[in-house]
């Protein structure tokens, strides 16, 4: 259900996530149930689990092989399972040939929130990182900024996945990036 | 692309991707305010957290059950360690949901303590054994908070087993 709302600076109605798809990757099953729910209760339309990184490989491959109206939108990914890490995973999906599994959102859920892991998850190209416990309010504010801040992806030698910068601010010390602007390549999806 | 393009060798390529997610979930077009999910279903999803709450001590109970048998088979087959780990991962996980500190805490540990240790190394067994008998103690006597003089002695029993076996 859409509601009004009279905050200015925000849109008018309430996001209608009746048509998403979301992916939990999470091996323990009263956790993964507790987010379904949460999502379904916040009107997301379709939430799938998967137990273990090689079943999320499965459905990944099987829903998004091709880009369709069934593909899955975003995925939540438990850093820690039993059959690896949440680096195989994401990995897998940024180097995979197709593109709507190569740039799939996707959110790293985790309660071993290191921040090694933090930095390891951020160079694979996760989306966000979430520390657990998991509430409502962190899902939304997750889910929220994935829709509306969709940073460009970048492809260098030894990256790929949205770009880790997240403001575009005046840094004034030693320019220590490598590209010159005549050795980015800049493009634009078409409709 | 253009002959002189592809001549380049670029370093580094962006991708400004359309955003469907947007289009999806309704948000009006040319309008680049954020938007927001319901209040009021996040204020009904956040409910079922609290309302599952009655579930945590047969679940916590499960939780025990399932990571003492992935310590008998750690002890047989070294393999399964990264299911002992996990377990540690999800007692700490569940007990963070329903903010049970101690046990979150001995999770914690158990789960760190996983990445070095040695099933070989009988010493280790001591700590691991320590870890999950001081948690099915807080389990057993209820203990939520990680304070308490309950609480420090089982901390203490670890911290021993760390000590002298580590």
């Amino acid at each position: 259900m859409q509601i009004a709302f009279t905050d200015p600076t925000k849109q008018e109605k309430a996001y209608d996530l009746k048509g998403l798809r979301i992916l939990i990757i999470e091996d323990y099953p009263f956790i993964a149930e507790l987010m379904q729910s949460l999502l379904h209760e916040m009107g997301v339309g379709d939430v799938v689990v998967a137990p273990s990184i090689s079943v999320a490989k499965e459905k990944i491959a099987e829903s998004n092989a091709t880009a369709s109206a069934a593909a899955i939108d975003a995925v939540i990914l438990d850093w820690l399972m039993p059959d690896g890490t949440g680096l195989e995973l994401l990995q897998w999906v940024r180097s995979h040939d197709s593109e709507s599994i190569r740039f799939l959102p996707v959110i790293v859920c985790s309660a071993h929130a290191s921040q090694d892991m933090v930095s390891q998850s951020r160079d694979a190209g996760a989306h966000e990182v979430m520390v657990k416990p998991v509430s409502a309010d962190k899902l939304a504010k997750r889910l929220v900024h994935v829709i509306d801040k969709p940073r460009p992806f970048l492809k260098t030698s030894d990256f790929f996945g949205p770009d880790r910068r997240r403001r575009d601010i005046d840094f004034r010390g030693d320019e220590k990036r490598k590209a010159q602007a005549e050795t980015i390549k800049v493009n634009y999806e078409r409709p | 692309m253009s002959a002189p393009e592809q001549k380049r060798d670029f370093v580094v390529e962006m991708f400004h991707r359309i955003n469907r997610l947007r289009q999806k979930v309704g948000a009006r077009e040319g309008d680049s305010r954020p938007g927001f999910i319901d209040p009021g279903a996040i204020a009904r999803a956040e409910k079922i957290v609290e309302n599952k709450e009655v579930e945590f001590s047969h679940e916590m109970a499960s939780a025990l059950a399932r990571i003492n048998d992935a310590w008998a088979n750690t002890k047989i087959a070294p393999r399964f360690v990264q299911r002992l780990r996990s377990d540690a991962n999800n007692i700490k996980d569940l007990a963070d949901t329903y903010h049970y500190q101690l046990m979150a805490h001995f999770g914690e540990s158990l789960r760190d303590f996983c990445e070095k240790l040695d099933v070989n190394n009988k010493a280790h067994h001591v700590i691991v054994q320590a870890h999950i008998d001081a948690m099915l103690a807080a389990h057993n006597k209820n203990i939520r908070a990680y304070g308490g003089t309950q609480a420090q002695e089982l901390k203490d029993m670890v911290a021993k087993a760390i000590a002298q076996h580590s």
